[in-house]
């Protein structure tokens, strides 16, 4: 499987140079290589999602990855397993982006009916002879199971013939390891963004065009792979100041894919710093009618400082100050070449 | 760039196929249960190597009963079908030695890793069409003599 995906991603370096080999301009070079590097990394993340959507449609929760700090040091899993009433059970602690898992796979190996019941809302599950059932229950946080060092987990296990058994699963934390960012913070796996605010100041040839004040727009996606690591995707609105008295308007729409890096100072609240590449599509409109129009290559860095509003990571609200350059063809009789700064206030959907 | 983006969503299709050379298992016989579970999540291939096809076959053992358990690893062997004498195996628990009988104490687990090897004779049998590979591990729960089962699907163009 490595093997495979590693093939592919040589492939896509190999286009990659020999695009850049062909290209006749540096700038063409880089924009080039910022496309096809974004891409690769959308390619890795939509392989990653799809293997771990796959993963859990077939293995459930179970599929999903271990918490590391759980792990029996003896057999470097979380699995427990325990019998009983003709019952075997075998649980395992896995976690998501949002939550944390307790996972549990029940056979009834014995000759009659059964019915088990997991506490922790686990539920009630009714087992027939040769068969299995599987079920799971969450932990009331993530942070709350963070900052447990031991728990356990009963399995009600009642007979047709009304034997009842309670198997208790026992679960105690590595105290060497401390627990990993995935399995204490709590995070949408995707966010979706849309704001607004103002232009504070403007360089080069985008000063001349007005850039220096007006309105600034965000529209945008993020696609975290991990708690702190994530792709973005943005849609790039430039649109001339509304106070503007100049008798051209030059406007822009394009795109910025990029990499965004998260810390978190607490479990609520974030700051992410995201540097990013795209283009931009200008064009210029004089007070005669007349149109001019360019392509620009975009640089793009923010940094974002996110509060989460809600336990399952719904909502969120962000402030942001956002750095662009762009560097273009001629336009309006000169090189439209400068750069750009915004603060933005924005709200946050995530999934 | 499109070239690109298709090798690398077909990579993604075939990498994210369900794993479907064994089921997990999972059982118990007086207390001492087993599961495949490693298995599942580390998806071994097997492999050619110098000429025999060899895997690894990872298993996690817990003994849930009151009594001490014995795991005799030293005997532990492969099946491939039905067939005796069709694949050798080389167990051992984690950081442990190769064939070495391991005790387990009531309330402990343990992870067995096991190297199956086909013998010339089950090769043989491969090429005859797929067919599942058992792994058995000899086990005693107090003076009670058990074995622990575990399967995984062989199929026919795997053979050397």
């Amino acid at each position: 499987v490595t093997g495979r995906r590693r093939g592919a991603l040589l492939a896509l370096a190999g286009l990659t140079i020999t695009a850049g080999a062909q290209a006749s301009d540096v700038g063409d070079v880089l924009a080039e290589f910022a496309v096809r590097v974004a891409l690769e990394l959308a390619a890795r993340a939509v392989t990653a999602a799809v293997e771990s959507a796959i993963e859990q449609a077939d293995r459930g929760k179970r599929g999903l990855p271990e918490l590391e700090e759980w792990k029996d040091p003896k057999t470097g899993s979380t699995s427990r397993m325990a019998s009983g009433c003709g019952v075997t059970i075998e649980t395992l602690l896995t976690g998501d982006a949002s939550e944390n898992y307790l996972s549990a796979v029940i056979v009834n190996e014995g000759a009659g009916r059964v019915v088990v019941e997991l506490d922790r809302g686990g539920g009630t599950m009714a087992v027939s002879p040769g068969e299995r059932a599987e079920g799971w229950t969450i932990f009331s946080t993530k942070e709350a199971l963070a900052e447990m060092s031991s728990f356990e987990v009963t399995f009600a296990i009642q007979t047709v013939k009304g034997k009842e058994c309670v198997l208790p699963v026992r679960y105690t934390r590595a105290p060497s390891v401390v627990p990993s960012a995935q399995s204490r913070i709590s995070y949408s796996s995707l966010e979706f963004w849309f704001g607004g605010g103002l232009r504070l100041a403007a360089g080069g040839s985008l000063d001349d065009f007005g850039r220096s004040g007006g309105l600034a727009f965000d529209f945008g996606m993020t696609k975290y792979v991990s708690p702190h690591h994530a792709l973005s995707l943005d849609l790039v609105v430039d649109e001339p100041s509304p106070w503007s008295t100049s008798p051209r308007e030059l406007r822009g729409t394009g795109y910025a894919l990029g990499y965004a890096l998260r810390g978190h100072v607490l479990p609520w609240l974030s700051i992410t710093y995201g540097p990013a590449f795209g283009g931009i599509h200008y064009r210029l409109s004089g007070p005669d009618g007349s149109h001019e129009s360019t392509e620009a290559f975009l640089f793009q860095q923010r940094v974002r400082l996110q509060a989460r509003f809600s336990r399952r990571n719904q909502l969120y609200l962000g402030a942001s100050l956002t750095h662009q350059v762009v560097s273009g063809g001629e336009i309006g009789g000169e090189l439209l070449r400068g750069s750009t700064f915004a603060a933005l206030l924005s709200c946050g959907y995530g999934l | 760039v499109v070239r690109g983006v298709v090798v690398l969503a077909a990579a993604a299709l075939a990498s994210c196929a369900a794993y479907g050379r064994a089921p997990h298992l999972l059982s118990s016989q007086r207390g001492l249960s087993g599961s495949n579970e490693p298995l599942l999540r580390e998806r071994p291939e097997p492999e050619i190597v110098e000429g025999s096809l060899e895997l690894s076959y990872p298993v996690l053992v817990e003994n849930y009963g009151p009594e001490l358990a014995r795991l005799y690893l030293s005997r532990a062997f492969g099946r491939v079908g039905d067939v005796e004498d069709t694949a050798d195996s080389d167990c051992r628990v984690l950081y442990g030695q190769p064939r070495v009988d391991v005790s387990l104490p009531p309330g402990t687990r343990t992870r067995v890793d096991c190297r199956l090897r086909l013998t010339p004779l089950g090769v043989q049998r491969l090429a005859q069409g797929d067919v599942p590979l058992v792994l058995v591990i000899p086990a005693a729960q107090g003076s009670t003599p058990l074995a622990l089962a575990f399967t995984y699907r062989l199929y026919e163009d795997e053979a050397p």
